[in-house]
């Protein structure tokens, strides 16, 4: 018997159910097959986890936790030295199984501590924890040498905020999956490539020997702050003497600045940990600073020179329409104005991710 | 592997006649602009006046300072990763942490001198220490005598007062060099005569392009990691245990100092040969290289009889359980304390380092003979003296180290072992003694 088709009135009332978890599913079994780590019930599994990530709160508090997850757990430890791993739960492969291990651990993975999940035996079960490697605040911490230095030799997948509402999950192979839960894309820069050319820009003038890591450091720094949430408006000065340009005085004048360079250069040499604990406390001070109102200001010699400072917005002609945007990107088109003359370069993030940077 | 092909070779010293048997004739060949006319006729005098031992102290103090001013031009960074030595600080003066028998080592190694210039000047710091030790009483009867003393002059003008300008061989500077400023090719002629030279050889390119990537940026670095990757997997099959965790420790090193650039490259190669085996897990290992050093420190030093009970003893009270890192130099250490040198033991030290000895288990010490002894050079070097190799013999039954052996790979270590626990068959050793030292790179006379 055939079935009769119904048709939709045409000015009938509907409901309609959308989902982008199919969607997701989709481009995360790709996005797996390309870093070799395959399994249906990997695929459903992050995907479940994926989105309980992106808002994810304890006590009314989001948290950023990142998560690492691998296959050969033996490998992965040789090759972080100075690691530490606390296996915290095993269970089968299930969505449940890793709520629960969020649940648990995710109030725990800070301070350096990644949650780690070890597929065992295919996708029988799954063992998790929290992970860190590391000997000081210089150190790579392991979803970078997993990830970022990761080969794909040793198959890892690294989930973790890159803004609010933003989940990117990227692998030991190369590949990435940037996952926008806001209501639109992002616009502007991608905020990590930002990110890397304002820290480029501020240790432009350091000796090479401590270049790369400070430029680490405060690439590490800023993606703390952008990841939890926090949008920040910095600026790089141009001139190498002490101080602060006329322009940027509106505000608070660290002097003498907060030389990072040296702090860097010290425990390179020394090892020791006085200055390993003098550099987390300026990384403190820094994001404190990052994330207070107003411009940070650092000079390319690796430090910083001001915070809190406040530039002034010139008044609109008469006739002409305001530039969309609040404070914070008005103010970030002044410093934009600035760059090539005192300033070598300037960066925005917003709260929910957009960034920006203007450089020379 | 061929054995006879050498990348440097160390710089020809001065040429002074086997007729010249006294300070005025041995003096003439020192160059002006390392000891003056005035130091000159003051040796002569004092070695008229008999005062041996004060003539030997002055001139080697005036070599060995010249040969580490020398040195020092090289960079701390590169001088530690050439001996090894993670401890050295970057900001330290190479003059107050390079010890001077690993002066003697690293001007060897770098073709500053030959290896026959290194064995008598190093025979020469033995001579000098040993003297220089003695209680007043004992000094009072056994002085140095005239013709030690020469030996020490004639060393020291040899191979470092009598050159015009003390340097690294042209070779070694001209391949250094490359290793900078272009990446080789798998099948580069540089790459297969490395390949068949001797393993002294090897090691020093290993430990060239390691302090290249750690303290190197740019282009420099990108060459260093680039030849890392040729050199590193090429010699792996054959690096021995040290050389292997020297690789696992900079890249802990180099992760450490948030060096991603550096890190990205060892690891590559890492994940190629398999090596992360060889990356030191935690900091314990670091404790016990550095006690470790200090034993060596005062073995290799001034008033060594005197200095070595304190260090062994810490090392020996740091427990049983050495990581396998630090295992190595924990065991040259107490082995070095075991077998003293030309001179004799300190037997105040000799409790501890046995006891070091007996915690080591059969395993272990298949490990050390297999993929340790064949390169460490500490020992070796101990061996061809009397009665070092005497104490070795004893050693070698106490210990039962012959029936350890059986299981050796390398055919030479088994041998040497083997025919060591027969005092019986010393000539038939020492053969292999030599052959082993050979195939590492000495040019024995």
């Amino acid at each position: 018997m055939r079935q009769k088709h119904q048709q939709p009135q045409p000015d009938g009332p509907t409901s309609q159910s959308v989902s982008i978890r199919n969607d997701l599913a989709n481009s995360l079994g790709l996005f797996l097959k390309k870093e070799k780590i395959v399994g249906r019930k990997t695929e459903e599994v992050l995907t479940s986890l994926v989105c309980q990530l992106v808002h994810y709160r304890e006590e009314g508090q989001q948290l950023f936790p990142e998560i690492v997850l691998f296959d050969d757990v033996t490998s992965v430890l040789k090759s972080l030295p100075n690691s530490e791993l606390v296996v915290v739960g095993v269970g089968p492969m299930v969505p449940e199984l890793l709520k629960l291990a969020l649940k648990r651990c995710a109030p725990l993975a800070q301070w350096g501590w990644s949650i780690y999940v070890f597929r065992r035996g295919h996708e029988e079960n799954v063992e998790y924890g929290l992970l860190r490697c590391g000997l000081t605040a210089l150190s790579l911490s392991a979803s970078e040498l997993l990830v970022d230095q990761g080969h794909a030799a040793l198959p890892a997948i690294l989930i973790r905020h890159v803004s609010q509402s933003t989940i990117e999950v990227s692998g030991a192979c190369g590949n990435s999956l940037r996952i926008h839960f806001g209501a639109v894309e992002e616009p502007g820069d991608d905020p990590i490539k930002a990110m890397k050319r304002f820290c480029a820009s501020v240790v432009g003038g350091v000796p090479i020997e401590v270049r790369e890591p400070l430029r680490n450091f405060y690439g590490r720094l800023l993606a703390g702050v952008l990841r939890s949430g926090h949008g920040c408006l910095a600026a790089v000065l141009r001139r190498k003497r002490p101080g602060v340009a006329q322009q940027l005085k509106d505000g608070v004048v660290i002097n003498p600045a907060l030389d990072v360079a040296s702090k860097v250069s010290s425990l390179l040499k020394r090892k020791s940990c006085e200055s390993d604990t003098s550099l987390r406390a300026a990384a403190a001070l820094i994001r404190g600073m990052l994330i207070s109102d107003g411009i940070t200001v650092f000079g390319s010699d690796g430090s910083v020179r001001a915070y809190n400072v406040f530039v002034k917005i010139p008044k609109r002609a008469h006739g002409q329409a305001a530039k969309p945007g609040g404070a914070r990107r008005r103010a970030f088109e002044v410093l934009c104005s600035r760059v090539g003359r005192e300033l070598m370069g300037a960066l925005f993030l917003s709260q929910d991710g957009h960034a920006a940077f203007r450089g020379v | 592997m061929g054995g006879q092909i050498i990348l440097w070779e160390g710089n020809v010293p001065a040429r002074i006649p086997a007729s010249a048997t006294s300070p005025e004739k041995i003096l003439p060949f020192a160059n002006s602009r390392q000891l003056s006319r005035r130091d000159c006729s003051q040796v002569i005098n004092a070695f008229k006046n008999e005062s041996y031992e004060m003539v030997s102290t002055f001139i080697w103090s005036k070599a060995i300072s010249s040969l580490k001013a020398q040195l020092s031009k090289l960079g701390t960074g590169f001088i530690a990763e050439m001996l090894d030595r993670a401890d050295i600080d970057e900001e330290a003066s190479v003059a107050e942490v390079l010890t001077d028998y690993e002066a003697l080592r690293l001007a060897y190694e770098l073709g500053v001198i030959t290896s026959t210039g290194y064995l008598r000047l190093k025979h020469a710091f033995e001579k000098i220490a040993h003297f220089g030790q003695l209680p007043p009483e004992e000094a009072d009867e056994v002085q140095m005598s005239e013709d030690e003393a020469v030996s020490v002059i004639r060393a020291c003008v040899e191979n470092i007062l009598g050159q015009n300008k003390i340097d690294a061989a042209v070779d070694f500077k001209k391949f250094r060099d490359h290793l900078e400023s272009q990446v080789f090719e798998e099948d580069a002629s540089e790459i297969n005569l490395l390949a068949n030279s001797p393993y002294f050889f090897k090691r020093a390119s290993i430990r060239i392009v390691l302090a290249m990537i750690k303290a190197s940026g740019g282009a420099q670095l990108d060459n260093g990691l680039g030849n890392a990757n040729v050199i590193i997997p090429l010699l792996w099959p054959e690096l021995l245990a040290p050389e292997r965790f020297q690789i696992g420790r900079a890249y802990s090193e180099v992760v450490a100092d948030g060096k991603a650039q550096a890190t990205s490259g060892l690891r590559i190669i890492l994940l190629k040969v398999k090596g992360f085996d060889y990356v030191p897990e935690d900091l314990r290992s670091r404790t016990f290289l550095a006690a470790a050093r200090k034993v060596l420190e005062a073995h290799e030093g001034f008033n060594n009889f005197y200095n070595e009970p304190g260090p062994t003893k810490v090392l020996a009270e740091m427990g049983s359980a050495i990581p396998r890192p630090a295992f190595p130099l924990c065991m040259t250490a107490a082995l070095c304390v075991r077998l003293g040198n030309a001179y004799g033991i300190c037997f105040d030290a000799q409790t501890h380092a046995n006891s070091i000895l007996k915690r080591v288990s059969q395993e272990r010490w298949l490990f050390y003979l297999d993929s340790c002894l064949r390169a460490e050079e500490r020992i070796l070097e101990k061996l061809i003296i009397d009665k070092p190799f005497a104490r070795w013999i004893s050693l070698v039954g106490e210990f039962e180290l012959g029936s350890i052996a059986e299981d050796v790979k390398d055919r030479d270590v088994r041998e040497l072992v083997q025919e060591s626990k027969d005092a019986s068959k010393l000539t038939r050793a020492r053969q292999i003694l030599s052959r082993l030292l050979r195939k590492f790179g000495y040019k024995l006379p």
